[in-house]
């Protein structure tokens, strides 16, 4: 069955391929076997569900007011039944039924699979059909409907031992259903897979076979991949020595058949007979007599009929059923010096019983072909049974007919096939060394190189880098209220690449992290850092930058922390310079214990300096929160934030309000309210509603309601209604 | 002699089959595994006043009488101090209880001590066995999962001097405000832990599909979506009711991790073992499309900016990035060994290198590698925090690091449970959460003073994270 022929009838009860049909009889069977056979096992499950979604939206404008609405239903079913410990059957059927205003789009699914699970393997096998545009209740038009299918077989070995297996085959088809295809495509991919791990040794090895059919334009691609992987990860003397690494090789071939324009070939047709008959007085009733070396397929061997010396031969052929013919090729012996084609004349006849026949053209068009040694006759495609050739004129120098052969043409489909080979190979390797606590040293190599083949051309690059960092950080308690570490972390990059060179980049990093706890409730640290990155010994950035952090507790249940943050980065590459310095700090205090409050202030600054010119900027944000939780039923939280771009002058502000209440065991109440200020005024207000039915059920209710003010006004509202239940 | 030899061979075939074939698909149940008749109990106990003086008692057994007047024996040793439990909560055990109506709880101690002035005295036990029963009705449903919490009174619990009868409160889960809530996969229970971010407790327990990891909300906070790595399927919890409203099946692929686009429409799982990403629709909850990706894709993060969506292939040291409008692969980014975790900050994306030990950092959209940072071993999960500050779970060193992104450098670390994974922040209290998988709980640190608040209990090998926004 081909996938046109779906397009008149539904696809959910009429499988594309045979194979899909053995299969479903396939499952079919075990379901059935099997749960007759192990009846005393078995163990069914059915679950099932169903959600409704209503929402209606008004928006108001100065310029009127619209309003839209959607219901989305989702319907679920599924079933699991167990017919042995080991083997189970799960099935579902979903239905989603969307709907708008003028839309209407209806998606059903039914999914299935069997599955085999024991101590060794797990294999399994299953198909979905998801239809779009096909109601459950009522057919729709082919335009509206749209199928994908899917098949897919599992097998995997579950051995810690011993290698493990993979294998996974998956066949998709996308298709709609209109007279003439959009869309229509399938895709085939298998995977075998086995991968072992020996100690601290990893290996892999896969492949991958993917053959992609597109329908619609005629088009096929088909790739074969290898993937082989080693890697190890092991560390030594206590982990003070770590290493791990990779080596992967990837090979991959792909041909995509494409159909390219049409092309015309020439179609020999099969002669049962050659026939010939010397100088008849009338060519138009006479009957050819069997000359069967006219078509032995030896073109080099005279058949004793001279064309040269001689006029009116009549040469003919016979093609046992009628058949469409606009070209006959004449073999010749080898013409001699003076040959001339020109003085030559052919007359074209066919006929229905080699008896009685009518003249085509009394002066075919022909040429000569002095490679082939052959005269080549056209004329307008005829059907007939019977053709011969009369020389009616020649330039009367001895000429032999060797062969006699008839052809017709025919329109091909040309396909293009092209052939990509590509190769990808990747190595890393990691050494870490951590000789003490505070020095540690690393080493990072990696490679990329990748070499295509597409035709004639055949490209590779490769990229590789070689990474050793240092790092040294060791703390000193320099006062009973001061501790200082000093840190140095040096990384100096190779890279190479086959089109970009190679280059050389250097980071020295330079750190002094202060603490100091001088009260029990005090804690400060101070971080002083220094970042140089040259490349090819030529400084690029530096940057420097300051962070501060205190966390004080004030008393009982007051808290306040700070941090203040200084950078300055110089591009010297760029010749810019920016600076940006912020202090953000936060006061938490635990009035009761229900209720509390926060108070935020963050200002930052930044400076960009350029030959082009500079910016500069300042802002600043300060958020007060309660939160307030009486009770377990209800909880409250306002902030008000206002934020102030210093430069321009500008203001924004937000106020939030959050209430939840547990008005019952089964209802809670959410209600949020806010206006923000910047630019605009934005107005909005939300709740929801939740009630809790029973186990199975549940509803909830929304309403948000929302106004934008800037040069006009638009006010929104919506309304939202949710059912879910379950069994 | 040769129809013999063959007819041999054939019968050898045949018992092969028949030993073979029935042994494979027959014989015992490889797993134990929740079915319809049984319900998943998690008890938890906890001591909302800090009592003045020290008791400590022990569990040998703990019963469930039925409607019936049946008792069901769970089995539970436990050993329990009021110090320990003083303003905080454990988990005294969880495991499963046949579907039905139960009417009391019955609690066999084995010992109990007062503590005083440094001195400590035994207690006489309730008799006979030590037995102590409380009236307390619930009902378990099949397939799904309940808490039940015990409020202990040390100070009420001991009755003239000498006589342990512990002053015990139980009450179930039931609905709870949803905006403070914080919900945590335990790929080991088969369940999702729910806890109330304000007072740090565990206030619920959804069950969802086999082996749950990966689990993200939507920005308005109304649904969470949880991938059931065993199950294949992908369930979604109604936050306001905490059920499971809909199951999405993956089509027999496995999920691992999930990422929402901002509009909550389109989901994005990685399905590690057919090294592909999954494509649904949350409206009709249908798988619309699958993409083809590198070996083992793990993370997976999208980047609403840019229309991309990035995902780590662990196995094959590279990022697939994906065109959100074409749905498929434009391009692969070489990065370290076993890249997991990723994370933007200002127009740069943090890939954590869990076999190198280091973070990438690759520059948006040229994909170049621009720093390289050191940090913990093997690390595994990255969150872009407060301040500005990048926070790393270092998997093997159990330690979370505090980049600074600015310089490239790791100014903390702070020690954590054992191996620690996903992170979620609560940006209003300013509190890191931390999943340890292997020591069952989440951290919470203060991020303020980098200190550790505490440790919430939650199920069997926890994974991911996600809290609802306010």
């Amino acid at each position: 069955m081909n996938i046109e022929s779906l397009t008149t009838e539904s696809a959910l009860f009429a499988l594309p391929s045979i194979c899909s049909r053995v299969c479903v009889l396939v499952v079919m069977v075990l379901i059935l076997t099997l749960g007759s056979f192990r009846d005393a096992y078995a163990r069914g499950d059915i679950r099932g569900s169903a959600n409704l979604s209503y929402r209606s939206t008004e928006i108001k404008t100065a310029q009127g007011k619209k309003s839209s609405w959607s219901l989305n239903q989702l319907y679920n079913i599924g079933l699991s039944k167990a017919f042995t410990p080991k083997v189970n059957f799960t099935a579902d059927l979903g239905i989603n039924i969307s709907e708008t205003d003028d839309t209407k789009t209806t998606r059903l699914y039914p999914d299935m699979r069997l599955s085999l699970s024991n101590e060794y393997f797990n294999a399994n096998a299953g198909y979905r059909l998801t239809e779009k545009g096909l109601d459950i209740l009522t057919m729709v038009s082919d335009e509206e409907r749209f199928t994908t299918e899917s098949w897919n077989t599992n097998f995997s070995t579950k051995s810690e031992k011993y290698p493990r297996v993979r294998l996974r085959y998956n066949q998709d088809k996308s298709y709609d259903h209109l007279s003439v295809h959009e869309t229509n495509t399938k895709t085939d991919r298998f995977a075998g897979r086995a991968d072992y791990a020996y100690r601290f040794l990893n290996l892999y090895y896969q492949y991958t076979n993917k053959i992609s059919d597109d329908y619609v334009v005629d088009k096929t691609q088909e790739t074969n991949t290898h993937e082989g992987r080693m890697s190890f990860n092991k560390s030594f003397w206590r982990k003070k020595i770590t290493s791990s690494g990779s080596y992967s090789i990837n090979t991959s071939n792909t041909e995509t058949t494409a159909r390219g324009q049409d092309i015309t070939v020439s179609d020999k047709k099969t002669a049962s007979d050659g026939l010939y008959a010397n100088n008849p007085a009338a060519p138009l009733n006479i009957q050819l007599d069997s000359r069967a070396s006219l078509i032995d397929g030896n073109t080099s061997t005279s058949t004793g009929i001279n064309i040269g010396a001689n006029t009116n031969q009549n040469i003919g052929l016979d093609l046992t059923f009628s058949t469409e013919i606009e070209k006959i090729y004449l073999y010749t012996t080898t013409p001699d010096t003076f040959f001339n084609k020109n003085a030559y004349t052919w007359a074209v006849h066919y006929s229905s019983d080699n008896q009685n026949w009518t003249q085509l053209t009394p002066a075919a068009s022909f040429d000569y072909n002095t490679n082939q040694e052959r005269f080549e006759v056209s004329f307008t495609k005829t059907s007939a049974r019977y053709f011969k050739m009369v020389n009616t004129a020649t330039d009367g120098r001895d000429l032999d007919v060797t062969e006699i052969e008839a052809y017709g043409f025919k329109t091909q489909s040309a396909y293009t096939t092209t052939e990509t080979q590509r190769t990808t190979q990747n190595i890393q390797a990691n050494l870490g060394f951590r000789p003490l606590d505070w020095l540690s040293f690393t080493y990072n190599f990696s490679q990329d190189q990748q070499k295509t083949e597409e035709a004639s051309d055949s490209t590779k690059t490769r990229q590789s880098s070689h990474n050793i960092s240092g790092r040294a950080a060791k703390g000193f308690q320099l006062h009973k209220y001061l501790k200082v570490q000093p840190e140095y972390h040096r990384q100096q990059k190779y890279e190479y690449d086959s089109e970009a060179g190679t280059k050389h980049k250097s980071t020295d990093i330079y750190r002094i992290h202060l603490f100091s706890s001088p009260l029990k409730t005090l804690d400060t640290d101070l971080s002083l850092n220094h970042r140089v990155l040259k490349e090819d010994s030529e400084t690029q950035t530096r940057t420097s930058s300051a962070l501060l952090h205190i966390v004080a507790k004030l008393r009982e249940g007051a808290n306040l922390d700070i941090d203040g943050d200084m950078t300055r980065s110089e591009n010297l590459v760029g010749e810019t310079v920016s600076t940006s310095r912020s202090i953000n700090s936060t006061l938490r205090l635990e009035l009761t214990s229900a209720l509390t409050t926060e108070i935020e202030y963050n200002i930052n600054w930044s400076e960009t300096e350029a030959p082009t010119g500079g910016t500069t900027g300042r802002r600043s944000d300060t958020q007060t929160t309660i939160y307030w939780r009486p009770s377990h039923e209800l909880y409250f939280r306002g902030s008000y934030r206002i934020g102030r771009d210093e430069e321009s002058g500008e203001e924004t502000s937000q106020h939030s309000y959050q209430i939840n209440w547990l008005m019952t065991k089964k209802v809670q109440l959410r209600m949020d309210y806010t206006i923000d200020r910047s630019g605009t005024i934005m107005t909005s207000y939300s709740s929801d509603l939740s009630w809790n039915l029973s186990q199975m059920m549940s509803l909830r209710f929304g309403y948000a309601w929302s106004r934008q003010e800037a040069d006009t006004q638009t006010q929104t509202q919506t309304i939202t209604t949710d059912f879910s239940a379950r069994f | 002699m040769g129809f013999a030899i063959k007819n041999l061979f054939r019968l050898i075939v045949a018992v092969l089959l028949a030993i073979c074939v029935p042994s494979c698909v027959f014989g015992p149940h490889p797993k134990h595994l929740q079915s319809t008749e049984q319900g998943q109990i998690f008890l938890y106990l906890s001591c909302p006043v800090k009592p003045t003086f020290d008791i400590s008692f022990s569990i040998s057994g703990m019963s469930f009488m039925n409607k019936d007047g049946a008792w069901i024996d769970v089995a539970l040793e436990r050993s329990v101090d009021s110090e320990e439990v003083s303003e905080r909560q454990i988990k005294l055990s969880e495991f499963y209880l046949p579907a039905g109506k139960y009417k009391r709880i019955k609690w066999t101690f084995s010992e109990a001590k007062v503590k005083k002035d440094n001195k400590s005295f035994t207690l006489a036990l309730a008799q006979p066995r030590g037995e102590y029963s409380v009236e307390f009705e619930f009902s378990v449903l099949g397939r799904e999962s309940l808490c039940l919490f015990a409020d202990w009174d040390p100070e009420q619990s001991v009755f003239e001097k000498y006589l342990f009868r512990p002053a015990l409160t139980i009450r179930k889960q039931g609905i709870e405000i949803t905006n403070t809530l914080i919900y945590t996969t335990n790929s080991g229970s088969d369940c999702v832990t729910i806890i109330d971010r304000q007072q740090d407790m565990v206030v619920a327990t959804v069950a969802v599909g086999t082996a749950p990891l990966g689990i993200v909300a939507s920005t308005d906070g109304r649904k969470v979506y949880v991938a059931n790595s065993g199950s294949n399927t992908i369930s979604v919890i109604d936050t306001a009711t905490n059920r499971v409203v809909n199951t999405i099946t993956n089509f027999g692929y496995s999920p691992a991790e999930l990422a929402l686009s901002p509009d909550d429409q389109t989901l994005y799982a990685t399905n590690p073992d057919s090294d592909s990403v999954s494509v649904i629709d949350t409206v009709s909850c249908m798988v619309t499309d699958r993409i083809p990706v590198g070996d083992h894709p793990t993370c997976i993060l999208v980047d609403q900016d840019r229309r991309k969506v990035y995902v780590t292939n662990t196995a094959a040291h590279t990022i697939s990035v994906i065109d959100m409008y074409t749905q498929s692969v434009e391009n692969t980014i070489s990065v370290g060994l076993n890249p997991v975790g990723m994370v933007i900050h200002e127009d740069t994306l943090y890939v954590a290198n869990s076999g190198s030990d280091n973070i990438y950092a690759i520059e948006i959209p040229s994909y170049t590698v621009t720093k390289t940072i050191s940090v913990g071993q093997k690390p595994s999960r990255l969150l872009s925090g407060l301040r500005g500050h990048i926070y790393v779970s270092n998997a093997n060193s159990n330690e979370i690091s505090f980049v600074y992104p600015a310089m490239g450098l790791v100014t903390r670390s702070i020690s954590t449970g054992n191996l620690p994974l996903e992170m979620a922040i609560d940006e209003w209290r300013r509190k890191l959460y931390v999943v340890n998988s292997m020591s069952e709980d989440v951290s919470i640190i203060d991020v303020p003073t980098y200190n550790i608040k505490g440790m919430i209990q939650v199920g069997r090998n926890p994974h991911g994270i996600v809290l609802i926004q306010e």
